[in-house]
């Protein structure tokens, strides 16, 4: 008796993407509290006698600010998405695509996301996008002349994008992207600190200016010696890559 | 000239009427923005990317090819109107472009506005057939071309 082989549904193979972004996350931390530790200790004054401890309280801080930045990036990602190619506006209903996109909505498996079309007839490119439950999908306008010319092809570029949908790739994807930001401002802010003591700190002599309390003199004590170890020539070039050139 | 742009426009329509009938409601924004896949837009994260882009839409080709078609359709009519007089030949220039006119409306029914010999129609139809295949047009499409511009083209018996 000859059995059919089973059919394989691509998008139930394993990935790596849970693990990539567990990863992902694990450097985030690692890189806000070191960032903490070693350049704004000092400048926050907790309180905190021990000075391990201290150092240590400065550093969840700033992960804890790193996480509280990429979750608010996250949140407001729509959006900034929306307009990702320009004006857009929803797809009408009775446009033949509406239809097609249910249908294979409908064949995933998931609800059918909010569609929206931008103005560029020469665009056709596709974007997942959305928080769960209010999902979207923005097209550029090219595709509705592919689905009129090459339907198959335009059923493949939704099938991709409905999958990022279902697998979640859609969270995962903007929270990695919204975190990969947050470090970045992150290590903007400390690149900022830096400068603003090395430019107009030592330039103005505000060493001993001391209107804002003993909180700077413990700046000073504690961050001299982070910046002389820690922000050579090595380390500004490798901040400046991370933030300008950086993901 | 706004008028031979519009009857290039109309041309260009016409055939896309026959070769390409899907593309239509798009056909104005296609012939508007220029080049088919000439999007400079930057592809998104979770995005499929455009990188395809337009292949093989014809629109802006045909309408390329409306303006050959044209100077081509000119370029027998000056044979006729090279010995008229400079105020006869104006009329026979805005007839001929009448004619161009309602030859286009009536999507090439009926004779075209002038007689076209045999070998340059050919020529023609080779050169545009070989352009569009440089221009990535599909085989489907070509084939509906050349059919369409070899009927065209060609004096139909009266009666």
């Amino acid at each position: 008796m000859v059995t059919a082989a089973p059919r394989i549904d691509p998008s139930t193979l394993p990935s790596s993407t849970r693990e990539r972004f567990a990863f992902l996350y694990t450097i985030v931390c690692f890189i806000a509290i070191w960032s903490g530790i070693n350049f704004l200790f000092g400048l926050v004054n907790l309180g905190i006698p021990n000075e391990s401890a201290g150092r240590l309280a400065v550093g969840v801080i700033t992960m804890a600010t790193a996480l509280a930045i990429s979750a608010a990036l996250y949140l407001i990602h729509p959006l900034l998405r929306a307009r990702a190619f320009g004006r857009a506006t929803v797809l009408d209903l009775t446009n033949p695509a509406s239809d097609r996109i249910s249908n294979l909505s409908k064949a995933l498996g998931i609800q059918r996301p909010l569609v929206l079309v931008d103005d560029d007839i020469q665009h056709i490119d596709a974007l997942a996008f959305g928080l769960p439950k209010r999902r979207r999908i923005l097209l550029g306008r090219g595709m509705l002349l592919l689905l009129s010319k090459r339907p198959s092809e335009f059923d493949l570029r939704i099938a991709h994008e409905l999958a990022h949908i279902r697998n979640r790739d859609v969270d995962f994807g903007y929270i990695a992207r919204a975190m990969t930001q947050a470090t970045k401002l992150v290590l903007l802010f400390c690149f900022l600190v830096w400068l603003f003591y090395f430019g107009m700190w030592t330039w103005r002599g505000w060493n001993n200016f001391s209107v804002f309390g003993d909180s700077f003199g413990t700046f000073i004590r504690g961050y001299v010696p982070a910046a002389g170890w820690y922000l050579g020539y090595f380390a500004t070039t490798f901040f400046w890559i991370l933030i300008f050139w950086g993901p | 000239m706004p008028q031979e742009n519009d009857l290039r426009l109309d041309l260009a329509r016409a055939l896309a009427a026959e070769v390409a009938p899907e593309e239509l409601p798009f056909f104005e924004e296609l012939v508007k923005g220029g080049r088919a896949g000439a999007t400079t837009r930057k592809d998104s994260e979770l995005g499929f990317g455009g990188e395809a882009a337009l292949v093989g839409v014809a629109s802006v080709f045909l309408y390329q090819i409306s303006e050959t078609i044209l100077a081509f359709i000119w370029e027998q009519a000056q044979a006729l109107l090279g010995d008229v007089a400079k105020s006869a030949a104006k009329d026979l220039r805005k007839e001929i472009e009448a004619k161009v006119g309602k030859w286009i409306k009536n999507r090439f029914r009926g004779s075209p506005p002038i007689e076209i010999p045999a070998d340059k129609r050919q020529a023609l139809i080779r050169t545009i057939s070989k352009d569009a295949k440089h221009a990535g047009i599909g085989e489907v499409e070509i084939k509906r071309l050349t059919t369409v511009l070899n009927e065209a083209l060609v004096v139909k018996a009266s009666g």
